[in-house]
């Protein structure tokens, strides 16, 4: 799996680190049961601080898609969605856009009631 | 001073042949001394229980010691000549021959001692522990002839161009962190490793522990190797194995010439699984099938099988042709087929 974190880009690394994990699960490169690189390795591999990699793994803890144990480390669970997290990673990459373009939250949230509210094309 | 790769392979090759040539010398030294209070037919071959069941007339002892000792010795040293331009190859195959010398030294000289004396080898008897004593020196002997071969030269030639174009790049910003990484099993040691282990336990449990030693060193070993992980970063290419940090294989970056993949007969290609060492290449193979080819400088290869190893390459490539004009000014590979 790839990890690909900016440290120009604006999102925090942690997300940018869970990110990757989502993308390699939505792929199905990661299957259930594989075991993610120990968070030390993986920090010292992206030079980033361990806690860093720490929180993204607990991010992707708490939307179910890891087990965190001590001593055997981070698992994928088995009940992984690919298609769902596709779309949760384009729903954040929407986030991304918008802050990008200035777009206010409001702002984003009334264009995506729109689209729903939307006649179906 | 800084090692060359001249002074490392001759250290090598002395220490390959120079355990074997000592651990003969000790086997000579004790038959001399010990050769008057020893029966005619010396007790060679131990069988059920500790019981001697097989003999070698006295005057044939020691020929054949010299045969088996100085032969693998030869051999050994003969592979590590071979082997001179894989640096962690000949390490392993130097230390090997250290490790089997220090064990078949053991055993000749177990089987002079707990032949003198008697008046009829028949009735020699080995204890279990002797046995035991002796498969540990196997390690032993490994650990300490990979002393002995010492660390790999430092004169190893860097690789120079950015890896072409059509070696494969990743897309990717410039100020992105690039990090590949994969967990590769084996099934085939998986399972050979398990069975010798679960084999091992019933053999130490129904016969004796020290007949069951072997089999209880070798099956973890086998484990060990039976799932790695595989990592991509800034430093080069990392190969760790099981869970530990320690033992591990690194390639840096500034050695690998082009990255690339490859279809891997583990059989056919490598003679096996595991941690294989041939003449111009070294191969950690898990199975048969796709591989992250590593081109180094000097014209050896590094052969990994993992799955997806064509992103890993790019990664690789990617990330070398970084590390390399970040030391030479910013260059890109002409015709480049993404950003560096």
């Amino acid at each position: 799996m790839l990890f690909r974190v900016d440290p120009s880009a604006p999102r925090p690394l942690a997300d940018q680190i869970a990110a990757s994990v989502r993308r390699a699960l939505a792929d199905g490169e990661v299957q259930a049961g594989e075991r993610l690189p120990s968070a030390r390795e993986l920090a010292a591999s992206l030079t980033v601080n361990v806690h860093t990699v720490l929180r993204g793994y607990q991010q992707l803890r708490d939307e179910g898609l890891i087990e965190l144990r001590r001593g055997r480390g981070a698992v994928v669970t088995a009940d992984v969605d690919p298609a769902r997290l596709r779309l949760g990673e384009r729903v954040a990459e929407l986030v991304d856009q918008a802050r990008a373009l200035g777009v206010r939250d409001d702002e984003l949230v009334g264009l995506v009631r729109a689209a729903l509210a939307g006649p179906a094309i | 001073m800084t090692r060359t790769s001249r002074a490392v392979t001759r250290r090598r090759t002395i220490s390959a042949a120079g355990s074997a040539l000592a651990g003969f010398a000790v086997t000579a030294a004790l038959f001399a001394l010990w050769h008057g209070r020893l029966p005619d037919d010396v007790a060679t071959h131990v069988g059920d229980g500790g019981h001697a069941d097989g003999y070698t007339s006295r005057g044939d002892f020691l020929p054949i010691a010299a045969a088996l000792q100085l032969g693998l010795g030869a051999l050994f040293t003969g592979l590590t000549w071979l082997n001179r331009a894989n640096p962690t190859g000949a390490r392993l195959i130097a230390a090997s021959g250290t490790g089997l010398a220090a064990c078949l030294t053991y055993v000749d000289a177990m089987l002079l001692y707990v032949n003198r004396g008697v008046a009829d080898a028949h009735a020699v008897d080995v204890s279990p522990w002797h046995i035991a004593a002796a498969v540990t020196f196997l390690p032993a002997g490994f650990a300490l002839g990979w002393e002995l071969a010492g660390p790999p030269p430092e004169d190893l030639p860097g690789a120079g161009e950015v890896p072409p174009a059509e070696a494969g790049y990743l897309r990717a910003r410039k100020s992105e962190v690039l990090v590949w990484t994969r967990r590769v099993t084996s099934p085939v040691l998986a399972a050979t490793g398990g069975v010798l282990l679960a084999v091992g336990v019933v053999v130490a449990l129904l016969v004796g522990a020290a007949e069951g030693l072997a089999l209880l060193l070798t099956g973890p070993l086998l484990l060990l190797f039976a799932a790695v992980r595989v990592t991509v970063d800034a430093e080069g290419v990392q190969v760790r194995y099981g869970a530990l940090p320690r033992p591990r294989t690194r390639v840096p970056l500034a050695r690998i010439e082009r990255a690339g993949t490859c279809d891997v007969r583990a059989f056919k290609e490598f003679g096996g699984w595991g941690y294989r060492v041939k003449a111009k290449a070294t191969g950690v193979v898990l199975r048969s099938g796709e591989a992250l080819e590593l081109s180094l400088a000097g014209g050896t290869r590094f052969v990994v099988t993992v799955p997806d190893a064509r992103t890993a390459a790019s990664v690789v490539n990617t990330l070398a042709a970084r590390s390399r004009s970040a030391a030479a000014g910013p260059s890109r590979p002409a015709g480049g087929t993404g950003a560096v």
